[in-house]
């Protein structure tokens, strides 16, 4: 079953900071959306309310359709690739089922079923073979998508991925884009965080500019405008239509470039 | 064959192996999350706070493990205070560790004439073991085995990514709790046969040799069991043969382990990238 989120005023504080404030959001079942934004802009704090970590200091958040605890959506939750992660002694079978961990039985063991789903998970993601292989002995891009299987193992309504193209090369972007295209026809809603502007801009239909609040949300063509990046990032850039599709390009460097 | 029998002429020496062989099973299966979780510094710290509790409880004519359970509690509360006021964490546990360790000594020593050995509290005194000493380790052991069950895969979604894990409804908070449950129980059960200052060592030896060479947590962590029971029955032999301390004994035992396996292990039995 597929959710549709919708945060209507939305404001987090910790004590004297208000890293979000005034977020008015509706994402749809089956979207795929870009949240884009500096360091500090609020993203993380953006999808640990998501993910119910924290709870918003003001207005409402609701998970239509939801089937999770508490009327929350199920969550599948991919994080920033972290080098401590791969050296943990699990195979790669292992490590995908430990993504149904919290549903699982009291026994240390985990059922027939749940590691048939461990295993077509890894087939979905095409790295069925590499089950029985150690973390550290994959690559970056198998590594992501061994995280892709483990947060899609128990079949989530949302899937979270906070900064997936940092720290990998272009080829394995490509592959995390299709895959992550797939998801969304197979009606699976997704939201990334990212800092990649122009990966975002060529491959996301949907964008929402953040910054404590929403300072943009809509097409990339209509988002990506000097005047949304600069009250958002707080740095002039410009933007080039490349193909149809709008470059950002750091205004300095136009400038050098230039020169 | 006698050199194995004949220590059990005394009947020390079978009280004595089986609170080691226990003791080493607990410490075995708790070893691999402490060492996968780089905390190895928060078992020494909580075993040096013990000292503290142990020695104001024995020369106030408390019970020894009733100062070991209060001491591991004010040291919990104690570095989590210490934390809130922005100490960083190992810092924080060094300070409180140093300070309760100082604590017993001062107040030992400042009661000569009490029949306190705090040699047999460092190091540990496993000829000391009676009745009730092996009940308690009995049913800790009991207690860590069923907890483990009935929570591993929890724990090991908790101990590889907490956020993953809490993000997919673990309970990571509650695994926190129930870990340093665990773990402060180990440390209070094994005074007796390792002492304060080697209880950390046994946490880290068995599960930092098995990491050595295995890739699966599962068996890792059956390895790590093994060899601390191993470790302990090899090194209470040494202790009774040589007549040194069992604490020394089966640490330096679990060492000589680990050094054979670190250096002495063909590449391609190898974990090829340890946890270490």
């Amino acid at each position: 079953m597929t959710t549709t989120i919708s945060l209507h005023d939305v404001g987090v504080r910790f004590g004297r900071t208000r890293p979000l404030q005034n977020i008015d959001l509706d994402i749809g079942a089956g979207e795929l959306v870009g949240i884009v934004g500096p360091s500090g802009a609020g993203k993380t704090t953006l999808l640990r309310l998501l993910l119910g970590e924290i709870k918003a200091s003001e207005g409402t958040i609701s998970f239509a359709g939801a089937t999770g605890r508490g009327g929350r959506a199920t969550v599948g939750y991919v994080p920033q690739l972290e080098a401590s992660e791969r050296t943990f002694p699990l195979t790669v079978q292992g490590a995908v089922e430990l993504g149904a961990a919290a549903t699982s039985s009291r026994v240390p063991w985990f059922s027939r079923r749940e590691r048939d789903a461990a295993r077509r998970a890894l087939q979905r993601l095409g790295i069925g073979e590499l089950h029985d292989r150690g973390l550290h002995e994959l690559s970056g891009g198998q590594f992501q998508r061994v995280l892709f299987a483990r947060a899609l193992v128990s079949d989530p309504q949302l899937l979270l991925l906070d900064e997936p193209t940092s720290g990998i090369d272009l080829r394995t972007r490509g592959e995390m884009l299709g895959l992550v295209d797939d998801l969304r026809r197979d009606g699976l809603t997704i939201l990334m965080t990212t800092h990649d502007l122009n990966w975002v801009a060529s491959h996301l239909p949907r964008i929402v500019c953040l910054n404590q609040t929403v300072r943009a949300d809509g097409a990339p063509i209509d988002v990506l405008q000097p005047d949304v990046l600069a009250s958002t990032f707080g740095a002039e850039m410009k933007v080039i239509e490349y193909g149809g599709r709008p470059v950002i390009v750091d205004g300095e460097a136009l400038v050098g470039g230039a020169s | 064959m006698s050199l194995l029998f004949d220590p059990f002429e005394f009947a020390f020496f079978g009280r004595a192996l089986l609170a080691a062989v226990l003791v080493g099973a607990i410490t075995g299966a708790l070893g691999p999350f402490v060492v996968v979780r780089r905390m190895a510094y928060i078992g020494q710290g909580l075993s040096q706070s013990v000292l503290g509790g142990v020695g104001v409880a024995l020369v106030y004519g408390a019970g020894l493990y009733s100062g070991a359970i209060a001491a591991t509690i004010v040291a919990t509360i104690a570095i989590y205070a210490t934390r809130r006021r922005g100490v960083p964490v190992d810092t924080a546990i060094g300070i409180v560790a140093s300070t309760m360790f100082a604590a017993g000594v001062a107040v030992i020593s400042a009661n000569r004439d009490r029949s306190l050995n705090i040699s047999n509290l460092l190091f540990g005194n496993i000829l000391g073991v009676d009745r009730n000493d092996l009940i308690l380790v009995g049913v800790v052991v009991a207690i860590v085995a069923v907890v483990l069950f009935t929570n591993y895969k929890q724990l090991l979604a908790a101990t590889h990514n907490p956020a993953v894990a809490a993000a997919h409804g673990v309970r990571t908070g509650w695994m926190e709790i129930l870990f340093n449950a665990l773990l402060a129980l180990a440390v209070v059960t094994a005074l007796q046969v390792l002492g304060v200052l080697l209880v950390a060592a046994t946490l880290l030896l068995p599960a930092a040799t098995a990491s050595l060479a295995f890739g699966s947590f599962g068996r890792l962590l059956m390895v790590s069991i093994a060899l601390g029971v191993v470790t302990a029955i090899i090194g209470l032999y040494v202790s009774y043969y040589h007549d040194i301390a069992s604490g020394p004994a089966i640490v330096l035992t679990g060492a000589a382990a680990f050094a054979i396996v670190a250096f002495g292990l063909p590449n391609r039995y190898r974990h090829s990238r340890a946890v270490l």
